[in-house]
């Protein structure tokens, strides 16, 4: 899987991470079926910045839209847009997994998968560490050595 | 207590205990190491940092990205523009998985910085400060006064390979 090399805020995933652990801990705690919707809508958050990439993602375009009318200033630093699209598929294989278990009635399964995604979008939003991208990064070393060697 | 109370409960924990694993990781990666073990003759070659001078050398392996890399490469160039004889190189981590294997570097930015003698002085995988660099880049000197060593012109390499660097 190789995206465009387009260079995005590093504060931008981190403010979509703070969104979706706010939403998913919600969620968690309520369930039922505001809970499920509240999952629901961040398994299409995860999908449009999956498939349309993050020019598109939902969060995506509110941070842009707060920078803007508050004044954030210009990025500390950009990254490439790979591993941080690639960390919200990852988001999506999970949720959407939690969800179709919650939605066929293996609710602990279920949850446990948000519980996850809870966890590591937590894991960026407070302490700057993402998994998912850190994943890619691996599967590209991983991969340019079986280009190099091949 | 009520379910929706334990679920509460259950989240707050997670959230905390993800929170204390994440800011020690950081912190255990973020230090700089001083590991024992040195680089070889052949290993200072492949990454253009052979030669027989008595200069403290500085060698990152990165990957084409990684946002921490670009900072420990501003720090390198500022530590090499205060100490001249500082040489360093940046590397792409996967172009040279033998250098990345036998000194077991599992993540990037890592950062050597290695003496006259080739042995490791120390290493890191956050982003030092430029005091920080300037200070290990000193420290070989400090050890071994007795061997001065005058000021070489500045030779800083920067080797990383073209196809990777062309994509940026």
């Amino acid at each position: 899987m190789r995206w465009s090399t387009r260079e995005i805020d590093v504060r931008g995933p981190r403010f979509s991470a703070a969104i979706t652990m706010i939403l998913l801990a919600v969620a968690i705690v309520v369930q039922d079926t505001v809970g499920l919707v509240l999952v629901a809508w961040q398994v299409l958050a995860f999908a449009v910045a999956t498939v349309a990439g993050l020019r598109w993602s939902l969060y995506g375009n509110l941070f842009r839209f707060l920078k803007r009318r508050l004044g954030w200033g210009p990025p500390p630093a950009t990254e490439p847009e790979g591993p941080p699209r690639f960390a919200q598929a990852c988001g999506l294989v999970f949720a959407g997994a939690g969800l179709v278990a919650i939605v066929l009635g293996a609710d602990l399964v279920g949850w446990v998968l948000v519980g996850i995604v809870l966890a590591l979008s937590s894991l960026l939003a407070l302490t700057g560490i993402c998994v998912g991208c850190e994943l890619y990064l691996l599967g590209e070393r991983l991969r340019s050595r079986g280009v190099s060697s091949g | 207590m009520s379910p929706v109370t334990v679920r509460l409960l259950i989240v707050l924990a997670v959230v905390a205990v993800v929170t204390l694993v994440g800011t020690w990781w950081r912190v255990r990666h973020a230090r700089l190491r001083r590991p024992a073990g040195s680089f070889s003759d052949g290993e200072l070659e492949e990454v253009g940092l052979a030669g027989a001078d008595a200069s403290v050398r500085g060698l990152l392996l990165s990957s084409p990205t990684c946002p921490p890399c670009r900072a420990v490469k501003a720090v390198l160039a500022e530590a090499a523009d205060a100490r001249p004889a500082f040489r360093w190189a940046e590397v792409d981590a996967a172009e040279h998985l033998g250098v990345a294997r036998s000194h077991h570097v599992l993540r990037v930015p890592t950062l050597f910085v290695i003496g006259p003698d080739r042995r490791i002085v120390a290493r890191t995988s956050g982003v030092p400060s430029v005091r920080e660099m300037v200070d290990l880049i000193d420290e070989p000197a400090r050890v071994q006064r007795a061997e001065p060593h005058g000021g070489r012109p500045r030779t800083r390499t920067l080797v990383r390979d073209g196809r990777r660097s062309a994509r940026r």
